[in-house]
């Protein structure tokens, strides 16, 4: 019983996207069955399109830097956790959660007074300080509990052996964090790549590829929709398989290391 | 009162697929005695447990109580408690309230379940307890709890389930004395599972031994201790000496092994032993007395030369390892008063025990 | 010796401190400053077009005057209370199969693939499914079964609200799963051993065990449903006015931040009356942890929760 109900679980989240997936290979415009047959014409003119290849890449260069720059803050944020006593540590823990607690809603508003407050011009500089405060809650959240089980004896350990603090950190605590790291990175990336509600608040001239998608999506109901989703979904997942390489390519490092005997090549 | 056992358990067996986890259980448990169930781990103790809790169904055979078939019964219309090995206390309630748990689900008038639990909160001597929270407590008062949780529903069969296993030496010793008295106290009937060879020795009335799935030996502490019934029950009790030999005669109350060294003679029963066949006997370490070579008395059975190879002194005992010509070795033990060792490494010493506390046992194959 | 340690812990904690400081001004700069700065703005004048920064109540008055505010807010409500409330019973049994019946984290994996296919992408697709020259639809008129679509699968709450679960099913059945992680097979058992019936299992240990993933699932998922704007604006057709859409048009179209800011205030304060009562009917329903049934034997010790 509970077996097929999670098959039909598993058949709702999936069905829309493989419709989608479906419809972007359509040979004609009509969004419905029967399927006329199969064609890469959207796609095609897709590309064709200099606003969707230019969103396309200012969305691969702001989730780049949002990642980076939330991977760096939010293991920052982690190492602290374990480091602070209670009381300043739920204060930490509080205020990196917030951000995700409230509607992007309020986020993108207040971040509009602000920029315009300050006289900041909304470019992909905003977006991408945006993406950064709307990713960073989640990356402490995906990071911590692996970073809870980490033994700070193992920094005092390597400072015993001659180790300086920095030395300690990239000798011991940064290849053990590592692949929580990029874990954290590549989940920031994807987040930031899909960004719309704050991003329709902060967004400037230079559109990324969800605001492009959503301008497509308020005009008409066109398959190019589908091809550019298709194209999205596509590239994330390119994203997520890659990650998982890295993981299991230093998991598999990791494992002959241990064993002692050292990877070809 | 009836005469019949409380819980029958006829020729029981389980199976999970292929693997067949107990086999042909036969046991009776009396009303009032602590009947623990000692084995190593995967030998189908606990789940001999969990069948009569009612969390497995058995595969064959029958489980009676009271002479009344219990299988059919799903476990929360068990008259059966439980006290599991990692307590499953409820963290969302304090200590009194997981006492009461089981009291209220029967919809007990509240007046009736607050002056119970008060009672068996008493009894377990968590009096300054009641309104912890259940983080809030250590491991040896979760164990009463879980003890109370359970014994509060005055449960006819009590299943304990390594109930000590998560606790430190020094709680592991207070807690058995503790479960004995509540046992005396309350008179309930206990099944006691653990993997614990001490623990079993000082709780059971009774000790089921079982391995691979089947009880091997059913007897009282003192039988299963000093008559083991096999090789696996003499191994798994207690440190042994085996002595291979072959039985030479079979007598009204006496067994005769020889050895290349000599003769061991048992006045143990005989089971399942012809004469010819090879044989271990068994004795264990205090069992075996030792002077020192010079002041060597008569010789004869049970009585041997030998060469000592190593001794320990531990604390107030020595624990030393004897070499027969043979090449046997012979582990013995001897209080020890002071700090002075009797014996040197290397000297001759002369081992003797005496008839009775020889088991004579069929070779392992 | 006990000086050393504390020097060490001293150290650990500065160090710690030291760690927190570029996330800490980061969040203070991008979070809890443009917080207050909307908050502040809520009280400035709107005039000819330009924003005064003064102070004065009129925007609050007229929020809650406006009937557009009060409808459009209640609209809100609904979509995300049904939203909420549906994504979470969804995910509650797949997060118990795979807490309680299997071992491998495929299914986990899977359902979190999906999390990655994007929020407008999935928009669209209901939208191609739904709509009144949409799949079902099609099916249906093919069929011989209807003569025209069927109008109120698109362009409607259901619309909204089945779009919306689709988007949060993912992020409830995290929350539930780690919430289910903190009962054990073995109080599952404890609790059928003590007399309790499968309901009893479900009502007087899960869901108190499990009560902080539980309500979190339902007020997350509540939160940002009634907050969302894109959703009902793309599907919800007249009933896509929803607060969160009035509330982003005066920021982006009529450039009334302080009209905006006092409406968002006041859905805050919603939002924070909702998560209270919630947590509040948990508690009256004895779903809620850390409540004792009985007088204190020992008041004077007792710790509070």
């Amino acid at each position: 019983m509970l077996r097929i109900y999670v098959w039909g679980y598993l058949a709702f989240l999936a069905f829309p996207i493989l419709i989608i997936t479906l419809f972007a290979f359509h040979a004609s415009p009509a969004l419905t069955f029967p399927f006329e047959g199969v064609s890469l014409r959207w796609f095609a003119d897709l590309w064709a399109d200099p606003n969707f290849v230019s969103a396309f890449k200012n969305s691969v260069i702001v989730a780049t830097v949002a990642s980076i720059l939330t991977s760096i803050l939010g293991t920052m944020v982690a190492l602290a956790l374990i480091r602070l006593s209670p009381k300043p540590r739920a204060a930490l823990s509080f205020i990196s959660f917030a951000p995700i607690a409230l509607p992007g809603l309020f986020i993108g508003a207040s971040l509009l007074v602000l920029f315009d407050r300050l006289g900041i011009y909304r470019s992909l500089v905003t977006v991408i300080l945006a993406h950064t405060l709307f990713c960073l809650p989640f990356f402490v959240e995906a990071v911590r509990s692996r970073v809870a089980y980490f033994d700070l004896d193992l920094e005092l350990a390597a400072r015993d052996l001659g180790a300086t603090r920095w030395q300690a950190f990239r000798l011991v605590t940064l290849p053990l964090l590592l692949p929580t790291i990029i874990g954290g990175a590549i989940l920031s990336f994807a987040l930031s790549f899909d960004e719309i509600i704050i991003t329709v608040f902060v967004v400037g001239e230079q559109s990324t590829l969800p605001f492009y998608i959503l301008s497509l999506l308020r005009r008409t109901v066109t398959p190019l929709i589908n091809a550019a989703s298709v194209l999205a979904i596509i590239f994330t997942l390119l994203v997520l398989m890659l990650a998982g390489t890295v993981l299991w390519w230093q998991a598999r490092r990791e494992k002959s290391a241990r064993i002692g005997e050292g990877v070809v090549g | 009162m009836s005469t019949t056992a409380l819980v029958e358990l006829k020729s029981l067996g389980k199976a999970f697929g292929n693997f067949v986890a107990l086999k042909d259980i036969n046991l009776d448990i009396q009303r009032g005695e602590i009947l623990t169930l000692l084995g190593p781990s995967g030998c189908g103790k606990s789940t001999l447990m969990r069948i009569i809790a009612g969390f497995e169904q058995p595969s064959s055979g029958q489980l009676l109580l009271n002479g009344s078939d219990m299988v059919a019964l799903p476990p929360e219309h068990r008259p059966v408690n439980m006290v599991f090995q990692r307590y499953a206390l409820f963290p969302h309630l304090d200590v009194f309230d997981n006492i009461a748990f089981g009291l209220r689900l029967k919809k007990m008038p509240e007046t009736e379940v607050r002056d119970r639990v008060r009672k068996m909160i008493d009894l377990v001597q968590l009096g300054p307890m009641a309104d912890r929270w259940i983080s809030e407590i250590s491991g040896g008062q979760s164990q009463r709890v879980a003890l109370a949780r359970a014994l509060v529903n005055e449960p006819q069969v009590l299943l304990l389930d390594e109930p000590l296993a998560a606790l430190d030496l020094k709680i592991r010793q207070l807690m058995l004395a503790e479960l004995r008295r509540i046992q005396e106290t309350t008179g309930t009937t206990f099944v006691y599972v653990t993997h614990d060879q001490d623990e079993a020795l000082v709780l059971s009335s009774r000790i089921a031994l079982m391995d691979h799935g089947r009880i091997v030996q059913l007897a009282t502490p003192d039988q299963i201790y000093f008559q083991p019934n096999s090789m696996f029950a003499a191994r798994f009790l207690g440190e042994t000496n085996v002595i291979e030999g072959i039985v030479t005669s079979i007598g009204k109350s006496k067994i005769h092994v020889t050895m290349s060294d000599g003769v061991i003679v048992s006045s143990q029963n005989a089971t399942s032993i012809r004469v010819g066949d090879t044989v271990n006997a068994v004795i264990r370490p205090e069992a075996v007395v030792a002077i020192a070579d010079g002041k060597r008395t008569a010789t004869g059975p049970n009585s041997f030369k030998a060469q000592l190879k190593s001794v320990v002194p531990i604390g107030g005992r020595l624990m030393a390892t004897a070499l027969l010509p043979d090449g046997t070795s012979v582990r013995f033990q001897q209080p020890r008063l002071d700090s002075q060792v009797n014996f040197d490494s290397g000297s001759q010493v002369q081992i003797s025990w005496p008839e009775h506390v020889v088991s004579v046992l069929p070779k392992e194959t | 010796m006990e000086k050393l340690k504390a020097a060490f812990a001293d150290r650990r904690e500065r160090s710690g401190f030291l760690l927190a400081a570029p996330a800490f001004l980061f969040l203070v700069a991008l979070f809890i400053v443009p917080s207050f700065l909307l908050f502040i703005a809520s009280f400035w004048q709107f005039d000819n077009a330009t924003i005064v920064p003064t102070f004065t109540l009129s925007n609050y008055l007229e929020a809650l005057s406006r009937r557009a505010v009060l409808y459009s807010t209640l609209t809100a409500l609904k979509i995300g209370f049904w939203s909420g409330l549906i994504s979470t019973v969804l995910s509650f049994p797949v997060a118990w199969y795979i807490a309680f019946k299997t071992r491998s984290n495929v299914l986990l994996y899977l359902v979190l693939l999906s999390w990655f296919s994007s929020y407008l992408v999935r928009i669209f697709a209901w939208r191609t499914i739904l709509g009144t020259q949409g799949i079902i639809n099609s099916a249906l008129m093919s069929a011989g079964l209807i003569d025209k679509p069927l109008e109120f699968l698109i362009f409607s709450p259901l619309a909204v609200i089945v779009t919306l679960v689709h988007i949060f099913v993912p992020f409830t059945l995290l929350l539930l799963l780690s919430a289910l992680r903190n009962v054990t097979p073995d109080h599952l058992d404890a609790c059928r051993d003590l007399g309790g019936t499968r309901f009893d299992i479900l009502r007087k240990v899960v869901f108190p065990i499990a009560y902080k993933g539980i309500i979190g699932s339902f007020l997350f998922t509540f939160i940002l449903s009634a907050g969302d704007f894109i959703t009902p604006q793309l599907l919800g057709g007249r009933s896509g006015m929803t607060v969160g859409f009035m509330i982003s048009n005066e920021f982006r179209v009529s450039g009334n931040w302080p009209a905006g800011a006092a409406m968002a205030i006041l859905l805050l304060i919603v939002f924070l009356a909702a998560s209270a009562l919630t947590t509040r009917l948990f508690r009256l329903l004895r779903l809620a942890p850390g409540v004792r049934y009985h007088p204190l034997q020992n008041p004077a010790s007792a710790s509070r929760r």
